[in-house]
């Protein structure tokens, strides 16, 4: 395998996980305030080094709205467009918590799967 | 959503108009809460681009939010696999016999629902004609065993409406029902078919 190839692969998984966990950190940053898309997308990529398309994260709202997970709200603003603001709900507290449990066991296991190379 | 330059204004209606056909297997309300949601987005994503233009703005926050189809994808898929009655049960029966069921599935419902979409008006006209004119629109009779539809017709004299009115008013009201009905199963099998069609290969 050439660095080339290495780094390809790296990349790529890198993505794959972050992809995989993109719900549990949406949630997360939900969890202690509302935000809204723009802001979203903005924190993931300042905080947590997730660069994903506004696109994406839009999708992930409609999910976690249909699972009744976040509910939203309208804001008028006095300059600019209105902002619909997204917040966590109590249910979805609730799964965050199952969510977080359920990641700390991962990476726990991960961390106890092997030695150090 | 609106813009001062006409580009911009071209550019936003194509980009929408991809998303209305992408979202067609979809309730109207969720469309519509869908489109508004990604109006006001577009628009608060455009407050923040700092392009001079309007287009140039346009066009950084439509390339933030990405291809309609991948991210609608996930949200509308379920909907386009849904078959009801008469599709589903084709679908049944064809499943083990056609290698390219789902082709011939999909053609096969295209069909049957411009078909009966035709239908539908073609009824739905001969109702209301039926109601607001009777003299020249509806089933007349000619002689004991002799019928003839006429739209809009010259009537041969001595030929009478076959039905009276609250007759042509029930027809135009089943007719508008299953016109409205056989037009959202049209506007889904045409989503599916964009869908499919934009499909990456």
């Amino acid at each position: 395998m050439t660095a080339n190839d290495q780094f390809r692969f790296l990349s790529n998984w890198s993505s794959q996980v972050r992809k995989g966990i993109l719900e549990l950190v949406v949630m997360s940053i939900l969890a202690e305030r509302e935000h809204y898309g723009y802001e979203l997308v903005e924190k993931l990529g300042a905080r947590c080094g997730i660069e994903v398309s506004d696109g994406t994260i839009y999708t992930i709202l409609l999910r976690l709205k249909g699972e009744d997970f976040v509910t939203q709200r309208w804001v008028t603003l006095p300059k600019g467009p209105a902002r619909k603001y997204f917040c966590l709900t109590d249910s979805g507290r609730e799964a965050l918590r199952e969510m977080q449990k359920l990641w700390a066991g991962i990476t726990s296991a991960v961390s106890h799967s092997g030695g150090e190379v | 959503m609106e813009f001062q330059e006409p580009d911009a204004q071209r550019h936003w209606r194509y980009y929408r108009l991809r998303v209305a056909l992408i979202l067609g297997a979809l309730p109207r309300l969720d469309r519509h809460e869908i489109i508004t949601d990604l109006e006001a987005h577009v628009a608060d994503r455009m407050a923040h681009c700092t392009a001079p233009t309007e287009m140039g703005r346009l066009r950084e926050a439509l390339s933030q939010l990405g291809e309609p189809r991948d991210y609608l994808g996930p949200l509308v898929e379920p909907m386009l696999e849904r078959h009801h009655g008469v599709a589903r049960l084709l679908g049944r029966i064809l499943a083990p016999l056609l290698p390219a069921r789902r082709m011939i599935d999909e053609t096969v419902m295209l069909a049957g629902n411009m078909l009966a979409l035709a239908l539908g008006v073609v009824v739905l006209v001969l109702g209301v004609g039926g109601v607001l004119a009777p003299s020249r629109f509806g089933i007349f009779r000619l002689g004991p065993d002799e019928f003839l539809v006429s739209f809009l017709g010259r009537i041969v004299p001595g030929a009478t409406n076959a039905l009276p009115w609250p007759a042509y008013l029930v027809m135009a009201a089943a007719a508008l029902v299953m016109t409205i009905g056989v037009a959202k199963g049209l506007r889904r099998r045409i989503a599916s078919a964009y869908f499919r069609l934009t499909e990456r290969r």
